[in-house]
């Protein structure tokens, strides 16, 4: 054994992942020089997460409504940018502005209206995002701390031209501050899931659509002419968004039996997903009416309740009974339905 | 010089790239790559992933005409120009 000190070398790197996520800054900076002794980067990322750690929001607190900010990045990956537009100014004429600007508006009242989470961290996070990141940069993420969206090129167009991947973004910003989940494996394929499922709420309830009117797919606006797809990813039927030439077949399962092993995209978090998903999409079926009434209660209460960053499918599953429960009692149809999707997607659990 | 690169992760979860050789691409983009394309230059990237909590960054591979293989997360410089080769891969092969 090296001349480490002996309580770095006792802690897992499964809890130095959960204290990094979620601890203060200072537990964060132990954490970090602790898993140094493997990987001295680890301090690099302390440095980069957001200040004051991730707390698991307040519910149902006062919503002072939205504070957005839009900023463009110039087409250079400097983030966030020049600030365009503020909260309450007018709309800028500029169409990846004001899109953002508006689905960042779209989601936060998901979150405030229908669950009574003020912003991402419950207290009234300023929702501050940066359009034209890069130069053809076919992709949207969340950084931990805004939203950014590129203006598309090979594959995609400008990525704000989908309200259900605005809605996607910022519901990781949701997953982080309610306790994170680690973005790899099962966990990982968990926190894509929840980004999946309320973005295509915000867009849903955006449309006035119920489950059974709804596409059901995200970024079906995006996709270049040229690519032979539909959308992104489809949680009614996972595995059937694109067939394409270049980017081959969405390779999404919508059964455990076809859960992929990859190294790649973390462990497939945005292949995996497709179980979670589909699932969600199940549960909102049987309940009919929006989907972001019960079946959205469900799992917002269930991201809020879970506190196990390290989540598995069977973990969620799990917790989403029992938020059903919580809700709409022991021998519910809401309860027994919730129960009834998990083994119908192979995620066998307590 | 030749490297392979696949890029994946990103919003659309898609697993995308191949080979490229830096003298069949145009003068301004073989410099770049050749510059990213340094054992230096990709472990120093592969040093700053994204913070924890992000999601939707890309993940590459690349290895390199030794067989030495990096993987990077995240955003900065030498990925742009990672992205910009994965483009062309993509460019190539739409025709
Ligand atoms: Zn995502």
């Amino acid at each position: 054994m090296s001349d480490c000190c002996h309580i770095h070398c006792i802690v897992p790197p499964h809890m130095l992942e959960s204290i990094e996520l979620r601890g203060n800054e200072e537990q964060r900076k132990f954490a970090a020089a602790a898993a140094a002794v493997a990987a001295e980067y680890r301090a690099e990322r302390v440095a980069q997460a957001p200040a004051g750690g991730f707390t698991i929001a307040a519910v149902n607190a006062a919503c002072d409504g939205p504070k957005r900010e839009v900023y463009t990045a110039k087409n250079s990956d400097q983030l966030p940018g020049d600030l365009v537009r503020s909260e309450g100014d007018p709309p800028s004429g500029e169409l990846a502005v004001d899109q953002a600007y508006d689905g960042a508006g779209d989601t936060y009242s998901l979150y405030s209206e229908q669950y009574g989470r003020d912003s991402l961290d419950g207290s009234g996070l300023k929702l501050v995002s940066s359009v034209h990141v890069s130069q053809g940069l076919d992709n949207a993420f969340w950084n931990g701390a805004q939203m950014a969206y590129g203006d598309g090129g090979m594959i995609f167009k400008p990525l704000t031209g989908s309200l259900a991947v605005i809605g996607h973004e910022l519901s990781h910003g949701v997953v982080q501050y309610c306790g994170g989940l680690v973005y790899r494996d099962q966990s990982g394929a968990l926190n894509e899931s929840f980004a999946d499922v309320f973005g295509a709420l915000v867009d849903q309830r955006k449309a006035g659509q119920t489950a059974a009117e709804a596409s059901w797919l995200i970024g079906a606006e995006i996709l270049l002419d040229d690519v032979s797809g539909d959308a992104l990813r489809s949680l009614k039927a996972p595995g059937t968004a694109y067939n394409d030439d270049v980017l081959g077949k969405d390779p999404q399962p919508f059964h455990m039996a076809d859960y992929a092993n990859t190294t790649s995209d973390r462990g497939g978090v945005h292949v995996n997903s497709g179980v979670p998903n589909h699932a969600f999409y199940l549960l909102a079926q049987y309940l009919g009416g929006y989907a972001w009434e019960k079946a959205g209660q469900i799992w917002y209460d269930s991201m809020q309740a879970l506190n196990n960053p390290h989540a598995t499918f069977a973990d969620w599953a799990a917790q989403t009974v029992a938020s059903a429960r919580d809700l709409y009692g022991v021998g519910s149809m809401e309860a027994i339905f919730t129960r009834r999707v998990w083994r119908l997607v192979g995620v066998d659990f307590n | 010089m030749k490297a392979t690169i696949y890029r994946s992760g990103g919003i659309g979860g898609l697993r995308i790239g191949g080979t490229v050789e830096t003298d069949q691409l145009n003068a301004d983009l073989a410099a770049r790559a050749a510059a990213a394309l340094q054992p230096g230059t990709l472990g120093a990237a592969a040093a700053a992933p994204p913070a924890p909590g992000s999601a939707d960054q890309y993940d590459y591979e690349v290895t390199l005409g030794s067989g030495d293989t990096y993987n990077l997360e995240g955003s900065g410089g030498t990925v742009a120009v990672l992205d910009e080769l994965v483009n062309e891969i993509i460019s190539r092969r739409r025709g």
